[in-house]
């Protein structure tokens, strides 16, 4: 498979093989290991979103994000490619294995307390953010708000326990299913809810203290 | 304002709803439930907004372009880190044999050394000066020399192996042995964040 005379096979093989959007990860992986660049575009095109949405949260800026997607890709690459060398190999989960390296690079990479403490999401929230709670006040206001409630998302984010922030994460971010967060995080999928519900828990606390709560 | 607490038995229910994976039957009952029940509609809004705050907004426009220029370098990264490793595989082939042959020399001779240095001691503590404990024959080869040990190079380590005779010198360190050879074989202590995979053997190659 790593045959370097194969590194020139002509793209008609691809098409009669389905084209690259018709084939599964493992499959893409394989090609583009044998040198076949439009599957790296395929697999790019498939998890780049996913895993730039388990990243962003950590980057503090647009270039911070996009580089811890671009290393988590080249680390699961480079596994894929040892992966492809033992005799009985089973299929590379690729997927999964690039959301959990791209959450293991956000969190170094946001190890430095510095960092969390500047980590701005204004920075990537450019002009796009929404003010649903601001109706009747002046912009000004609104936006104070808004930063004000920011602030304690992040804060209460922050202060999760790491599976919590985690599956909230993928889940939240990411938009993935239960399943797949589970399968990302090599845990049950009751596992992953129930960290979920102790997030969601902890976020409604920090944002809507009940009045007959402590 | 006396909010009453929500349901506790509708608790499960309002947290799966917020997670959106409420299934249809029971979504159905808790619509019920809600319908009369002001508590778990506040309660409902309340984790409904809460994970609204925490969800990012989609990434911008400059995200977006940073994210398109690291798929091209990704690519770029790969392909030149490609022709580092095949040099990579190379040398580490030939340092391979060599780590293995030193750790053979080291095997072979040591045992042999230590035996004669042993016998030395006995003058050598007669001795007790500043002549070297150890007689020339006995060194091994330089290249092992650094790894069976450093005592007895000079006169002072010659005086400390004369005062304590017990002291070993040419007993190899194997922790050293083996740490040269796994660092010439490229092995690394390996992620155990990501041993799950069943790729244990990841180490972060220098893309550049």
């Amino acid at each position: 498979m790593n045959d370097p005379h194969d590194r020139g096979r002509p793209p008609h093989l691809a098409v009669l093989a389905g084209g690259a959007t018709g084939r599964s990860d493992d499959a893409l992986v394989a090609a583009f290991l044998a040198g076949e660049e439009a599957a790296f575009g395929e697999l790019w095109r498939r998890h780049a979103p996913a895993a730039h949405a388990a990243v962003r949260r950590f980057a503090r800026t647009p270039e911070d994000g996009a580089d811890l997607v671009q290393r988590a890709f080249l680390r699961a690459l480079e596994a894929a490619r040892r992966r492809a060398r033992l005799p009985f190999r089973g299929a590379f989960p690729f997927r999964p294995f690039i959301l959990r390296v791209a959450l293991n690079l956000a969190k170094n990479h946001a190890r430095d307390a510095a960092r969390w403490r500047r980590a701005p999401l204004e920075a990537l929230d450019g002009d796009g953010r929404s003010a649903p709670d601001g109706d009747g006040a002046s912009p000004a206001e609104a936006s104070l708000i808004r930063a004000e409630r920011d602030e304690l998302v992040r804060a209460a984010i922050r202060g999760l326990p790491r599976r919590q922030r985690e599956v909230l994460t993928l889940r939240v971010d990411a938009g993935l299913s239960f399943a797949d967060v589970a399968e990302a995080l090599g845990i049950s999928e009751g596992s992953a809810r129930v960290s979920f519900h102790h997030a969601a828990r902890r976020l409604r606390a920090a944002l809507a203290p009940r009045e007959d709560e402590p | 304002m006396t909010a009453r607490r929500p349901c506790p038995d509708q608790e499960l229910p309002l947290l799966d709803r917020a997670a959106g994976s409420i299934d249809g039957a029971a979504a159905a009952r808790l619509e019920v439930h809600l319908a009369g029940c002001e508590a778990c509609r506040a309660e409902a809004a309340a984790l409904e907004s809460a994970l609204a705050a925490a969800r990012l907004p989609p990434p911008s426009e400059a995200e977006l372009r940073a994210l398109d220029r690291a798929q091209a370098a990704t690519l770029r990264h790969w392909r030149g880190a490609e022709g580092s490793r095949r040099n990579r595989s190379l040398l580490h082939g030939f340092s391979a044999g060599f780590a293995v042959a030193a750790a053979a020399a080291v095997l072979v001779i040591a045992p042999g050394s230590y035996r004669r240095a042993q016998q030395a001691q006995g003058s050598a503590a007669a001795v007790a000066g500043g002549v070297a404990a150890v007689p020339v024959g006995t060194r091994p080869a330089d290249e092992t020399g650094r790894i069976a040990g450093d005592t007895g190079s000079g006169p002072v380590a010659a005086a400390a192996a004369a005062a304590q005779p017990e002291v070993a010198s040419w007993e190899p360190d194997l922790d050293a042995v083996w740490e040269t050879a796994s660092l010439a074989v490229g092995e690394d202590p390996g992620d155990e964040e990501l041993a799950w995979t069943g790729a244990a053997n990841l180490y972060e190659v220098d893309y550049q």
